[in-house]
């Protein structure tokens, strides 16, 4: 995999080159691109190898160069629980998904239960806007193959890959249980929440969280055998309730997180590899919160986005796919 | 060779919440949920045993992840 930021002139000779890319960037800048094997998705906050930035005129382009096929499907409605249909033997599938459209929601709330969700990589994330623009412009998602721009559906690319090559998705959660902290559960899965059980004792949640006086920066940090999951809050409203970024799922123990530090010097503690070889995203709250803009995320570079999805949605989570030699996987 | 859904090696990992350190993160997400529906329905116990099954004999990149049960 190849990942640059790009002038839309560079990125559509790309395209008519042939190029299997995932493009990001400001609906502007999308829309004047050609049509060809590409999908697309509104986000102009970028983590660059020169550091966080802003770009409403740039793309950051991801050429997928393993690819043999590719093929963009858009999936709304009905059809978005059969997301995992149409992508290819040997291969991943790359979904984008609009910020607060029902797509968004009904993935976040159902994605997991999808038949064959777990056969394949399903990487991505999803599509924002300039904070600057929230409630008078709405993220978008592209079919470069068509012309078309949605604000509502799956984007997916399904691609497949070279025999000799396997794809494999991982995370980078910088945040971690503070088993300090009290247990919180919830009886309903959903992104807003009224009420909670803290240590078994039923309380209304946003009344809880306000007299604790958490630092809302830190989400809520779920252990799912192993990997942390977690759940941003979006705002704690007294009186109305809580609301995150990605649902709490009932049943799920959860406890609020640890402070990591510093977002970038513990980040280029923890991140191992070659990131220029990745198909990576990061968490726009980690851009905020990290105060990442000018700082590095090393050769971790990507857009900073809504949401991450790594086979389910996530928040505040670097997301990353890999590509292995198909013999070095088996035997790993 | 995936074991048989009458092995007991299914139903111990999905009765307990240990880690798979060192597994893959498709298993530690859908074992995640089929724990979380066998502990709200525990007479689902069986249907979960044979979607976790059918995953590792579909999936040969997740096999070695059954080593950690």
């Amino acid at each position: 995999m190849k990942n640059s930021m790009m002038t839309p002139a560079e990125a559509a000779a790309r395209i008519d080159a042939g190029a299997v890319l995932v493009i990001a960037g400001s609906e502007e800048a999308l829309s004047h691109l050609p049509k060809g094997r590409w999908i697309g998705g509104t986000s102009v906050y970028f983590m660059t190898e020169t550091g966080g930035r802003i770009d409403r005129e740039n793309l950051f382009v991801t050429e997928l160069d393993a690819a043999q096929e590719a093929r963009p499907v858009h999936y709304q409605g009905e059809d978005l629980p059969s997301l995992t249909m149409g992508r290819y033997d040997n291969g991943l599938s790359v979904i984008l998904l609009p910020a607060f459209s029902k797509a968004h929601e009904e993935f976040a709330l159902h994605g997991a239960e999808y038949p064959g969700l777990f056969d394949q990589p399903v990487m991505g994330w999803v599509t924002g806007v300039h904070l600057d623009d929230l409630g008078r412009v709405t993220p978008k998602v592209f079919d470069g193959s068509r012309g078309l721009v949605f604000e509502d559906g799956a984007m997916v690319l399904h691609v497949a890959l070279r025999a000799d090559r396997v794809a494999d998705i991982d995370i980078l959660n910088l945040f971690e249980q503070d088993m300090d902290g009290q247990e919180i559960t919830f009886s309903e899965s959903g992104f807003k929440v009224r009420m909670a059980h803290v240590d078994g004792a039923e309380v209304d949640f946003a009344d809880w969280v306000t007299a604790q006086g958490l630092d809302t920066r830190l989400p809520l940090v779920a252990n799912y055998a192993g990997a942390l999951v977690n759940a941003s809050f979006q705002s704690v409203t007294p009186g109305e309730g809580v609301a995150f970024y990605a649902p709490v799922v009932a049943g799920t123990s959860y406890r609020i997180a640890r402070s990591p530090g510093d977002y970038a010097t513990i980040f280029a503690e923890r991140a191992k590899g070659d990131g220029r070889q990745e198909l990576s995203c990061n968490c726009i709250l980690n851009f905020l919160y990290g105060e990442m803009e000018s700082k590095s995320t090393g050769s971790f570079t990507g857009p900073a986005t809504f949401g991450e999805i790594a086979y389910i949605l996530l928040n505040q989570t670097m997301v990353r796919l890999q590509l292995h030699a198909a013999q070095a996987a088996a035997v790993a | 060779m995936i074991p048989d859904v009458s092995n007991p090696c299914w139903k111990r990992v999905l009765m307990s919440e240990t880690e798979l350190a060192g597994g893959i993160l498709a298993t530690k997400i859908l074992l995640t949920r089929l724990r979380r529906e066998v502990k709200a329905k525990p007479q689902d116990l069986p249907g979960k045993i044979a979607e976790l099954q059918a995953y590792f004999q579909k999936n040969s990149f997740a096999a070695k992840d059954i080593a950690l049960f």
